[in-house]
């Protein structure tokens, strides 16, 4: 008898412990808000950071990384460079989401061309979803080197 | 007075008692009553001694000729199984085979359930990236 609690009682605990780690999802779409069509073709790299209840970092698609498609250069995707779906295990506390691009494919200050976040909650919605927009464009540093007729 | 000259030599004299002697050993041999031949051997032979006693079986209370008397047990084929069993290398027994079978299987089983346990307990698969999206990050990020 006490055998047979025993193991209802470790199958209750795995039970609960299974249910700590539940993934929450998190679809961002990234709008380049003010950023034009000509200045956001000077970007070679854009960059993701994760901080907050969870942490990441990545390079978004790109043709200098010889990934199939590429957000950066830019492909056929503009005025919204897209959405990507970040994945965690946090259920409390915020999330925040930093989109770098760059003009070359090193990821200096020099070359910081744009950046935008975004913050969330972390919760018990399996999804969420968002917006981060881009911020002003810095021209001094990523000058447009296409000449205009 | 003269002595007398022997009337037989020495050397013959030996010859004669050794005649003599030989006649009286074959005498001796040669004489049925005499103590030297060997007994009359009486003894018949045991074959031809006496006949088994052979009484009708029907009147044998004991049956020895019932063969289910002679035929084997349960218990005696019980006593040399395990006889033989006892005698056997201990790989050659099925219960070596069926607990190592045991412990492998439950090992495989223990080694893939507590893997699966684990992936469960750590969230499961990650649901699959959206191809529309631009990429997927975060836990489970080789999507």
């Amino acid at each position: 008898m006490k055998n047979r609690w025993l193991a209802l009682s470790l199958l209750g605990g795995a039970l609960a412990l299974g249910g700590c780690n539940t993934y929450h999802y998190f679809d961002i779409e990234i709008d380049f808000g003010p950023v034009g069509i000509e200045q956001a073709g000077v970007l070679q790299l854009c960059h993701l950071d994760v901080s907050g209840a969870d942490s990441h970092s990545a390079d978004l698609p790109s043709s200098a990384n010889k990934d199939s498609k590429s957000v950066c250069p830019l492909g056929n995707n503009w005025p919204v460079m897209g959405t990507f779906e970040y994945a965690t295990f946090a259920d409390s506390g915020s999330i925040t989401f930093n989109i770098t691009a760059f003009s070359d494919t090193r990821r200096t200050m020099d070359n910081l061309c744009t950046s935008g976040s975004l913050t969330m909650t972390a919760g018990s919605e399996i999804t969420q979803t968002g917006k981060l927009t881009m911020g002003s464009f810095d021209d001094t540093k990523c000058p447009n080197n296409v000449i205009h007729p | 007075m003269r002595r007398m000259a022997p009337v037989f030599s020495p050397r013959s004299r030996v010859g004669a008692s050794l005649a003599l002697i030989c006649t009286f050993l074959a005498v001796m041999v040669a004489t049925p009553w005499s103590s030297a031949v060997a007994a009359e051997d009486t003894e018949e032979p045991k074959a031809s001694r006496s006949e088994p006693d052979l009484t009708p079986q029907a009147e044998d209370t004991d049956k020895p000729r019932d063969k289910s008397l002679l035929a084997r047990k349960p218990a005696d084929d019980a006593v040399a199984k395990k006889g033989a069993e006892d005698n056997q290398a201990f790989y050659e027994k099925w219960q070596f085979w069926a607990l190592t079978g045991g412990i492998v299987a439950g090992g495989v089983l223990a080694y893939f359930g507590g893997k699966a346990l684990y992936h469960s307990l750590n969230g499961g698969d990650v649901r699959p990236c959206n191809p529309m999206f631009i990429g997927c990050y975060g836990q489970g990020e080789s999507r």
